[in-house]
């Protein structure tokens, strides 16, 4: 307990994420987990949500307020704690389209490096998708993603 | 017969595509099959093109220069022409990857038209892809642009 924390509690980013915010922080998430962003990453994840009816009514304003807000979360506190923030807020009939779009990023270069293995693994039990259609959706983004 | 065709021979015709055309043309078919390129689309094939290791030694001017190619093959010939040229020059271990990818260009809007089913049936045929692969590819696609 610091000495401010009573004073400065409410300044914290410690409310419940909206479904837009737990959808985007997974993506962002994922672009992320190798530790930097990627140019090319960021724009894959910003067209996977932009097409998305989940996003149709934001305005780039809120849009780009979201990301920040995100981004801002991730520099804090680390890809893992967003992540453990965003599950519970996640929409349930999303979670295999939000594990699908995540395997995408992560794969988009080409290449899976032990963190980028480590956080598919996590996602998928966070968001207690079966082994089954998690195969098939990590074993056809590695289709999309080569050449 | 024309009186100059000897002379004119196949200047100004169809020339065969390379792996490069024949990847980025079977996706500009998809996206410009239903009569219209949404500025989407063509962002989300860029954003596909532009990852590929195969597009990496591709000068920006010649890469440019291809697509040039490409809508001029749309324009005069149409989509159907487009893709007939370049399923073709496809590299074969790039067949079930450009049916993945045009099959997410497909699904984006997150609809699918009886024309835009077609596209894929045939493009599965034309690129002789396992029926049962092909089927897993469109369900993971499916999954993909929910929401």
């Amino acid at each position: 307990m610091g000495l401010f924390d009573n004073l400065l509690g409410g300044a914290e980013d410690n409310g419940r994420l909206s479904p837009q915010e737990a959808f985007a922080g997974i993506l962002m998430g994922a672009s992320a987990c190798d530790g930097h962003f990627a140019d090319d990453e960021t724009q894959g994840l910003v067209s996977a949500l932009l097409r998305m009816k989940l996003y149709s009514r934001f305005t780039e304003k809120q849009f780009n307020s979201t990301l920040d807000r995100l981004h801002g979360m991730i520099k804090r506190n680390g890809v893992p704690a967003l992540i453990d923030r965003c599950i519970p807020s996640l929409p349930a009939e999303l979670r295999d389209t939000a594990f699908a779009n995540a395997c995408n990023i992560v794969l988009a270069d080409g290449v899976a490096e032990q963190a980028e293995r480590e956080f598919i693994n996590r996602l998928q039990q966070q968001l207690q998708i079966d082994n089954n259609a998690a195969t098939a959706i990590v074993q056809v983004m590695v289709i999309k993603n080569q050449g | 017969m024309g009186f100059f065709d000897d002379v004119l021979g196949n200047f100004g015709g169809a020339q065969p595509f390379g792996p490069q055309e024949g990847f980025a043309g079977v996706l500009l078919a998809t996206a410009a099959n239903d009569g219209h390129l949404a500025d989407e689309e063509l962002t989300s094939l860029f954003n596909t093109l532009g990852r590929m290791k195969l597009y990496q030694q591709v000068p920006e001017q010649k890469f440019r220069g291809m697509l040039d190619r490409l809508s001029g093959v749309l324009k005069r010939s149409g989509p159907e022409e487009l893709m007939r040229t370049a399923i073709p020059a496809v590299p074969h271990e790039l067949r079930e990857t450009v049916f993945a990818s045009a099959a997410d260009i497909v699904l984006a809007d997150g609809i699918v038209d009886q024309d835009e089913k077609d596209l894929l049936n045939n493009l599965m045929i034309a690129l002789e892809l396992d029926s049962n692969r092909a089927m897993t590819i469109v369900r993971v696609m499916v999954i993909k642009n929910k929401g």
